[in-house]
């Protein structure tokens, strides 16, 4: 009886939760996140690229090159910089944005349990809170989007036909045990991959709430 | 997501997920992860909660220092890895890793290699994590900006 009575508590709590101001909440998050990644990681091939440039001239590309099989128009070179730009804020963006989507997903109405308020009641938007990250909806959200990635970009290269001569991705069982650049290594490599990130999320995770709990006690 | 309603003995009943309240007509014994969840859903999430969740500055220090050390244990591991393979004789070990010693003067695919790339690694997630958490910050106030000047200019 005990329990019915808990269940119903959570009901009624949770009915007097805003889903729509949530959902907005988890949308614009997502918004900010897809930016932030993606430009970041438009700079990171930008400047990558220059600096091969710089470096090797005409011999640079031998590896960012390979980029050209995912970034159609890349190259190692002043106007391929820009082309590697363009595609690298729209998969980073992209791939972001979606993670956000689904960590919030997974936080659902939890959002607020992430919270550190140094004082709770002081204008929301004017005087922030500080941020914690919860590890394992952080590991759920980007493991599914890295296991995802890698299922699909070998995939990609099973359907374009080069599996046999991507030694490359190949080396990848170096670190992920059983897989191969084919389907089912694919699906093994993905699930391998998940547990990995999801292990990472946790670490990243504990180590910047530890400190965040220290810095704000 | 649907899925099978953890208090019903399976049936696929409703809509499941993490905002959506488990089912009301069930007496069925409460499992400790739903009790622990039940714990964090009985206090009603406020608007004002929401909004916090939504303008939260990340820790730009912590978020530094966690990407650093994840950064610096991944590299770590990555030559270890290698390291710890066996290699016919003669054969190099860890030839395309190896190459981030171009970028990383010092790093080579040894255990000497090893540790030099975890202070790399530290660095370059430091600076990985710096950028992420300035940049979450600066995007914020900024959207924050424009919400309020088009709120002002909708008042008048």
């Amino acid at each position: 009886m005990g329990n019915y009575q808990n269940m119903q508590a959570a009901n009624q709590n949770t009915h007097t939760v805003n889903l729509r101001l949530l959902h907005a909440a988890i949308r614009f998050n997502a918004l900010m996140l897809g930016f932030t990644a993606g430009t970041l990681a438009a700079v990171v091939i930008y400047f990558a690229t220059q600096v091969s440039l710089a470096r090797w001239g005409e011999f640079s590309g031998n590896y960012l090159g390979l980029l050209a099989i995912f970034f159609p128009g890349y190259s190692v070179s002043s106007g391929g910089a820009w082309v590697g730009a363009f595609w690298a804020f729209v998969y980073a963006g992209t791939i972001s944005a979606l993670s956000y989507r689904l960590y919030g997903r997974v936080l659902g109405t939890r959002i607020s349990d992430i919270l550190l308020s140094t004082s709770p009641s002081e204008n929301p938007v004017l005087k922030p809170s500080v941020l914690r990250l919860h590890g394992v909806s952080l590991g759920a959200a980007i493991g599914t989007m890295s296991a995802l990635c890698l299922f699909f970009s070998t995939t990609w290269l099973v359907v374009r036909g080069t599996a046999d001569e991507s030694v490359h991705a190949a080396l990848f069982s170096n670190y992920i045990p059983g897989y191969s650049v084919s389907i089912p290594g694919a699906l093994l490599g993905a699930v391998e991959l998940f547990a990995m990130v999801f292990v990472a999320c946790l670490i990243l995770a504990g180590v910047y709430n530890k400190i965040v709990e220290s810095r704000h006690q | 997501m649907t899925g099978l309603c953890c208090c019903c003995q399976g049936q696929r009943h409703k809509e499941m997920n993490f905002l959506t309240p488990p089912c009301r007509f069930s007496t069925a014994p409460v499992r400790d992860q739903d009790q622990e969840t039940f714990k964090i859903m009985k206090r009603a999430v406020q608007d004002h909660e929401i909004l916090s969740a939504v303008f939260a500055k990340m820790d730009v220090p912590a978020m530094t220092v966690a990407a650093g050390v994840l950064c610096s244990l991944l590299l770590f591991i990555a030559t270890a890895t290698l390291l710890l393979q066996t290699v016919p004789e003669g054969y190099p070990v860890g030839p395309h890793l190896a190459t981030l010693g171009h970028y990383l003067p010092g790093f080579e695919v040894t255990w000497r290699g090893a540790c030099i790339g975890a202070l790399y690694g530290f660095l370059i997630g430091a600076i990985g994590g710096f950028m992420v958490a300035v940049y979450w910050n600066l995007t914020h106030y900024i959207a924050l900006g424009v919400m309020l000047i088009s709120s002002a200019e909708l008042a008048d």
